[in-house]
């Protein structure tokens, strides 16, 4: 099993990769880093202090490495935003351009595009330079703007953190009139042969490319955008998802044989059997880089959603990155921050926050390509109870449609699917159905009928409706850019409309990179007509995330905005996170992919899209009993958790193997269940501040160095580390536990000890999951097996305190309906337990979102449980003597338990979560 | 108490919800310190002594208000029999007027009304409410016991009678595969004898057939009169020579009849215990045959005297070179104008006609000139072949044979008859075991052929029906061949647009509603258990495993294919239900019989 590789553009295959790598190479072959044809014009530059805006013409004179017979100079428009939160955005553009309008997809890709700008900007000029340091007092940020060469610098306590051109790869193909007589001279080749074939390369495929049977038109000719960002004093480099290469990003040019050999490429691609540890695009792209170092991290995100080449370079101490996008608009933005967290949280402020999903999205999905029909649905949905296996949500694939027509039944095997909702709606679950972007052209399909005739489809470069071929066979794609077509979409989600559907029927949008059979690169070409003449190339890498979108919309509309969507996607953007889950496409049942999971999903995470999981077992072919265990016993600590399985794969439900594996799945899938309260709070936090549910461990160590590359172990919060098994037959595991903190082990609650480097190994049975509790944590628990998370509504909750060196702990909890939009009016419990000099504290959490609980006592009943349970754990158990609880000045002793010498666990003290201002008081 | 604010706080949702639905419901607060406590095990939880509960596995005491209190104390999860406090342990429905029913503590309080506590005391917190339906659930159950029981009743009597009629089957098998075993192996014998005669009137036939195939290519000649017209050979002439070719053939053809009728008679003669002087009649018939052939000679003789002598002189010369001189004429084809066209091209090049429009009969009859004669001279050469007796050298040896059997037969039976009486009449039956009927042979002494063709015929047909019958035989049909009747009998059902039908025991098939292209879902490949059918190896899926279906076996009153699906791809299950694995109920209380079929 393989990936067709030669189906698929190598950076030499692509025009624009080839034009902008070879002008890369010319400029390190003739030694021209700092001879950039760019320069500032010093008398242009304007400063707009209240909008922290600068200015300036950028001219770009003869090229001197290209030998043009007629010298060159054409005019840019440069813009600099000083943001308050310390970033800087910015903007290069033709000062002229007669030929075509760049596209600007920030106002789709970006929640908050116009992010408030910094007040406090102290400047300063030179001959060649004008510098700027903005932001407050003790977190100061200056940008260097140099004129000649053009270069931008951010500066952070006095060293460069990231910088632009400085090595002079800057090279924005304006765009330009088709010159005939467009070629070198005979002499320059003989006498600088090495170098013209590069100038050559430059040259490539400027008005038009052709890769196998398909060719690409390029009317407006070559328009492509190349740029270096350093990244001084920085080793390692991450994000730009989707990839399957380790988490810290690997080299791709001069390295030998170390790293890749080509660039790392975001072009949204159905690429069937991905192959891992390539820097192949696959379904998403998300063009953010974060760069971290232990005093240090930066970020970067360039605005642009055409397809997208980068290569990374690395010396001993610095990180070089070479940034090459096809079209579209020049338009980034630097991030600065002291830690990981500090840079997302800005980057997510600009990028938008995932909203908080229904409380059932975050339990356990089981799908399958497919289930046949209902009495299958019924069946599997039965014996999930049968064999107290807890789920929430049955999926159903293309399959279950007529003909692949989405928004229809495959009546012969689903005759009543309302009926079909109910029973699975009876047990407190929910379904879900797939929804593809491709309309089978069929005029008696009344949904393409629609689309047909007021003209929602994507055009050809003919300007005619655009005609592919995908599952239905013979299909057309709707043009999510044309305002009425995404409106139009929505309204296919009203119940009247879309026949069989119920309020507990969510949907799953899948092939929208868009997958197009027939088309280049199993996809749409890029000479493709969207609405406003906008090629698909601009729009490429985005049209995913506007279908998610438009689908996210849908489903607020069938309900008045009064239920939260839940929507998985597989292609995916910046800002995709705004409207929902992703997960990591068709995988294999292979441990290699088991693995892969993990740097994947943090990937993603880390670059905005936390909600994001692996098919539990692999999507392809079939796991055996010990794969299939240990999927499972990984994927319950990630943030999407969902089994699905191929077609041609064999039926894979747990009952399906021996009683063991169905035990050990239980057990793995009642560990996702029993976090379900620490999950959603996380969710929450993710939905405020952005940062990932799931983290590398260096956003929760950002010090230790030893942690920057690690991909095998994950944190999931800040306060429990999962190492999980993930090798064949392994028997026994070492696990880094940093040193900085106390560990408990997650199930036992014993301190763990580690040696002097901060390696524990331990014995690993079938059973074995390692996770680990950090000392100076409290977690939020529900112990009662269920069969849904619904089920489990009005279950007590248990705390699970660990105590750190100095006896403290800390916690939030956070929880609301899990369905409904109520938490924005104050319909939710947010609180912050502190444990500290014997006392367990509960108070009001304030959420930065600024949001007030309600006051109304009874509405927030219905929300509320008791607290059943207090286990602590590191706490000198055997000397107490008295419990307490004192709520409002009333005391009331409490029974407990001593488990050991270091475990006590108090009962009952049966103190609703909605109550404040309460503490548990230990007396010894 | 705490507990108490807890209930206080879930009575103020419960009235909120009420009020909300207006729908008036009462339902009991208190947890009941023996809900979920199996009747069993009721005495355990009474208080002991001090108002104390000891978990069931003697680890802990706990003080009796920890029963039921929704927290979980003991290790065994003992203390919480009505709640789900614990996981991992169970919750008694008593279900006062139908069945106690266990079901997992998770389901108690969980929202769902499970159906297995019809007394509704799973849900007990106020979530939900739900209703007792224990007595509509223990009449339907009855009903559908009953009805159970019926079915059951029925299909152990039909059990009973496919297991007699397939004692009776399996009995009349092994009669008729025995019976036939026998007659196969006398048949083969028979084709042995047989096949020595054929040899001898092969040879025979062989030179008849050849002699009549160019009687064949003369008589095509005859049939284009009006191109040969031209020809140095007059059609009349040629006539002639076809008729007497023809009379000479007939001639060889009684004769050859006669002989077989005199050896017929011989062999009759051999056969006939009465007859005392058999050697003289046989030698007597042996001079008829004698004279037969000489009476064919001088008949041929007749016919042909004056061909003979209108024989060429060259083709005297040419006689012992006679295959040569056909070779190298190569003109001597069965006349097929529009085959042949290249060869009348070819004729046609040879007598250089210019001006083929005018004369093109003629030229075609020039043509066919050179072509004739060479025939002619092939005609003759057969002729006096048959003249001259060197066809009769062929049938020389075989009737010398036969004779030179006879006589020592003959001696044989004398000798032996002398001796002991008996034992002639051993020697005489041998052929007539055999059952060659010499009365074939007589009317048509080359039908020796047709007779080794039936007598073969024969023979494969009863191998084949062995076959057929040692193929079902041999198949595995459960125990006391219970499903020995139902083999090859074909069931459909339709599911999902296709038609599903499966012929037990041979193998499944899936036909689309509207279609007709058959695809195989497998051939039987016996049984994974007692009441799983296997059949495999079917067509092969487009990227896939070669299809396969499982056939589940459950007890009803009537054979009938109830479902198919499809669970993995190209695996297929179907549903079959049926008397022959209806199994005795051991206990009449006990619902143990997953077998029998659900109700519908």
């Amino acid at each position: 099993m393989c990936v067709k590789s030669e189906e698929f553009k190598r950076c030499d295959q692509s025009g624009f990769c080839t034009r902008q790598r070879a002008y890369a190479d010319l400029v390190e072959k003739t030694n021209t880093q700092n001879a950039s044809p760019y320069k500032v014009i010093p008398n242009s530059i304007d400063f707009n202090k209240k909008e922290g805006l600068i200015t300036a013409k950028v001219l770009k004179t003869a090229n001197n490495t290209l030998d043009n017979a007629t010298p060159l100079e054409v005019y840019f428009k440069l813009q600099l935003i000083l943001l308050k939160s310390g970033s800087v955005r910015m903007k290069f553009e033709e000062a002229e351009d007669n030929i075509k309008t760049r596209f600007d997809v920030s106002t789709y890709a970006l929640e908050n595009n116009n992010p408030e700008p910094s007040k406090k900007i102290d400047t300063k000029n030179d001959q060649n330079s004008s510098t700027f340091t903005f932001n407050d007092e003790n977190d100061k940020t200056t940008l260097i703007l140099t004129y000649n060469p053009f270069k931008v610098e951010i500066v952070k306590d006095g060293q460069v953190v990231i910088g632009f051109n400085q090595n002079g790869y800057f090279n924005y193909e304006e765009h330009q009139q088709q010159n005939e007589n467009d070629n070198i001279s005979e002499e320059e080749k003989q006498r600088q042969n090495e170098i013209n074939e590069l100038i050559e390369n430059t040259q490539k495929d400027m008005w038009s490319e052709t890769f196998r049977s398909s060719t690409d038109t390029k009317p407006y000719g070559p328009e492509s955008i190349g740029f270096d960002i350093t990244f001084p004093g920085f080793k390692n480099v991450y994000g730009i998802p989707q990839h399957t290469s380790p988490l810290s990003l690997t080299t791709t040019r001069n390295n030998g044989d170390n790293g890749y050999n080509e660039p790392y490429r975001l072009y949204n691609l159905d690429v069937f059997e991905y192959i891992l540890d390539s820097p192949m695009a696959i379904y998403g792209s998300i063009p953010f880089m974060l760069a971290h170092k232990n005093d240090q991290s930066a970020g970067f995100l360039f605005i642009n959603a055409s397809e997208m080449w980068i290569d990374v370079e690395k010396s001993n101490t610095d990180t070089l990155t070479h940034w090459m996008a096809e079209s579209g608009k020049f338009d980034i933005i630097f991030f600065v921050g002291k830690t990981p967290k500090d840079v997302i949280t800005t980057y997510m402020d600009i990028a938008g926050k995932p909203p908080l999903p229904q409380y059932f999205a975050t339990a356990y999905h089981q799908c399958r390509w497919n289930y046949n029909d209902e009495a299958d649905v019924l069946s599997v949905d039965q014996k999930f109870d049968e064999y107290n296996l807890p789920y929430d949500v049955i999926w159903l694939d293309i399959e279950h449609t007529d003909g692949k027509r989405y928004f229809t039944w495959d009546l012969t095997k689903f005759p009543d699917p309302v009926a079909l909702q109910k029973a699975i709606a009876d047990k407190g679950r929910k379904m879900v159905t797939i929804i593809d972007p491709h309309i089978k052209v069929d005029n008696n399909y009344y949904v393409y009928k629609e689309a047909k005739d007021q003209d929602l489809f994507v055009h050809n470069n003919q300007d005619k409706p655009f005609d592919g071929w995908c599952w239905p066979g013979s299909s057309s794609w709707v043009d999510f850019l044309k305002p009425e077509a995404s409106k139009w979409l929505i309204s296919q989600y009203d119940f009247e409309k879309y026949k069989g559907s119920t309020e507990i029927l969510y949907t799953w949008i899948d092939m929208n990179e868009p997958s197009v059979f027939s088309g280049p690169e199993t996809t749409m070409p890029k000479d493709n007509l969207h609405y406003g003449k906008v090629e698909h190339r601009d729009v490429h890498n985005i049209y995913g995330e506007l279908y998610h979108k438009a689908t996210y919309e849908g489903h607020l509309a069938r309900r008045n905005n009064e239920d939260r969507p839940f929507i998985l996607s597989r292609a995916f953007f910046i800002g995709s996170q705004r409207y929902g889950a992703i997960w990591t496409g068709d995988n294999d049942a292979d441990w290699n992919h088991l693995k892969a999971s993990i740097p994947m999903t943090l990937s993603i995470g880390l670059s905005g899209l936390s909600f994001c999981g692996a098919d539990i077992g692999g999507f392809f072919n079939n796991p055996d009993k010990e794969l299939y265990i240990r999927w499972y016993q990984t994927a319950v600590f990630q943030p999407f958790v969902r089994g699905h399985s191929h077609i041609d794969a064999k039926r894979r439900e747990p009952w399906l193997y021996d009683d063991e594996t169905i035990n050990l799945v239980r057990d793995a899938l009642y560990e996702r269940y029993n976090l379900l309260p620490y999950w959603y709070t996380l969710f929450k936090e993710a939905s405020v501040s952005g940062i990932p549910m799931t983290r590398p461990m260096f956003f929760e160590f950002p010090e230790n160095e030893k942690l920057f590359e690690v991909d095998n172990q994950f944190m999931v919060g800040s306060d429990l580390l999962v190492k999980p098994v993930l090798e064949q037959g392994q028997t026994e595991i070492s696990v880094y536990l940093p040193p900085s903190e106390k560990w408990y082990d997650y199930k036992t609650h014993k301190v763990v000890q580690t040696n002097e480097e901060g390696y524990l190994t331990i014995p690993t049975s079938l059973s074995t999951i390692p996770v680990y509790q950090r000392g100076g944590s409290i977690i939020p628990q529900r112990l009662r097996h269920r069969r849904s998370s619904k089920s489990m509504k009005h279950d007590p909750y248990t705390l699970l305190i660990a105590l750190d060196e100095k006896n403290e702990a800390k916690g939030q909890f956070y929880v609301d309906d899990g369905e409904s939009f109520g938490y924005k009016n104050g319909l939710f419990i947010y609180r912050t337990f502190i444990f500290a000099n014997n006392i367990l504290n509960c108070s009001k959490y304030r959420s930065p979102d600024n949001i007030n609980e309600s006051h109304n006592e009874d509405e927030l009943l219905m929300i509320s449980e008791r607290i059943e349970r207090v286990i602590i754990a590191g706490i000198d158990s055997k000397s107490i003597k008295s419990i307490q609880l004192v709520t409002n000045g009333v005391v009331k002793s409490l029974q407990f338990n001593v488990e050991s010498d270091d475990i006590v666990i108090i009962k009952d003290p049966a103190i609703e979560m909605k109550e404040v201002d309460w503490k548990i008081e230990i007396l010894y | 108490m705490k507990e108490g604010k807890h209930i206080k706080n879930k009575t103020l949702f419960l009235f909120l919800i009420l009020i909300l639905f207006q729908i008036q419901i009462s339902y009991t607060i208190e947890i009941d310190k023996l809900l979920g406590v199996p009747d069993d095990k009721l005495e355990l939880y009474k208080p002991q002594e001090g108002n104390v509960f000891t978990c069931l596995d003697g680890s802990k005491t706990i003080p009796y208000n920890a029963v039921n209190d929704d927290y979980c104390d003991c290790p065994d999860g003992s203390d919480e029999p009505g709640t789900s406090a614990c996981p991992g342990t169970t919750f008694y429905c008593r279900n006062k007027g139908h069945v106690p029913a266990v079901i997992p503590s998770s389901k108690v309080n969980d929202g769902i009304c499970d159906p297995e506590c019809c007394d509704g005391s799973d849900e007990n917190s106020g979530i939900i409410k739900c209703e007792n339906i224990c007595e509509k659930v223990s009449h339907d159950q009855q009903e559908k016991a009953m009805e159970r029981k019926k079915i059951l009743k029925e299909g152990l009597e039909k059990k009973a009678k496919l297991i007699s009629e397939a004692a009776d089957i399996v009995k009349k098998e092994q009669e008729k595969k025995k019976k036939l075993e026998n007659e196969i192996n006398s048949l083969n014998n028979k084709i042995k004898r047989l096949e020595e005669i054929q040899s001898i009137a092969e040879n025979v036939d062989k030179r008849v057939k050849e002699i009549k195939d160019k009687e064949i290519n003369k008589k095509i000649i005859e049939n284009c009169p009006d191109v040969l017209h031209d020809c140095n050979l007059g059609y009349d002439e040629i006539n002639t020579q076809l008729t007497q070719s023809l009379n000479k053939i007939s001639v060889y053809e009684n004769g050859l009849n006669h002989i077989s009728d005199l050896i017929y008679d011989v062999q009759n003669i051999i056969d006939d215990d009465t007859k005392e002087n058999k050697l003289e009649e046989i030698v007597g018939k042996l001079s008829e045959i004698h004279n037969e052939i000489h009476s064919i000679q001088d008949e041929v003789v007749e016919i042909d005297q004056e061909e003979i002598v209108n024989v060429d002189q060259d083709d005297n010369e040419n006689n012992e070179n006679n295959e040569n001189n056909e070779n190298e004429n190569n003109k001597y084809y069965p006349l097929d104008l529009s085959i042949n066209l290249d060869e009348v091209k070819k004729a046609l090049e040879l007598t250089s006609c210019e001006d083929s429009s005018k004369n093109i009969i003629f030229c075609i009859g020039s043509g066919f000139k050179s072509l004739f004669l060479g025939m002619k001279n092939n005609l003759c050469n057969d002729t006096k072949n048959l003249i001259g007796w060197k066809g009769w050298q062929r049938l020389k040896d075989p009737l010398n044979l036969t004779v030179n059997n006879i006589i020592a037969k003959v001696k044989m039976i004398k000798k032996s008859s002398e001796q002991n009486k008996d034992n002639v009449d051993g020697t005489n039956t041998v052929d007539a075991e055999m059952g060659i009927d010499f009365n074939a042979l007589k009317s048509n002494y080359l039908g020796v052929k047709s007779l080794v063709k039936s007598t073969k015929n024969d023979y494969n047909e009863k191998e084949r029906e062995l076959k057929s019958i040692k193929e079902q035989v041999d198949i595995d049909y459960g125990p006391d061949s219970v499903f020995r009747t139902l083999y090859n009998k074909c069931y459909d059902v339709e599911a999902s647009g296709y038609i599903y039908s499966l012929c037990l025991f041979k193998d499944a098939n899936q036909k689309p509603k509207n279609g007709n292209s058959s695809t195989s879902l497998g051939k039987w490949n016996g049984f994974e258990s007692p009441t799983i059918m296997k059949y495999s190896n079917g067509e092969k899926c487009w990227n896939g495993p070669q299809r396969s279906a499982k056939v589940i076996l459950k007890c009803s009153n009537k054979n009938e294919l109830i479902s198919v699906s499809e669970p993995s791809k190209c695996e297929y299950e179907m549903i079959f239900y049926t008397p022959a694995v209806c199994i005795e109920d051991d206990n009449n209380t006990n619902n143990n019989n997953n077998s029998v079929k659900d109700e519908l």
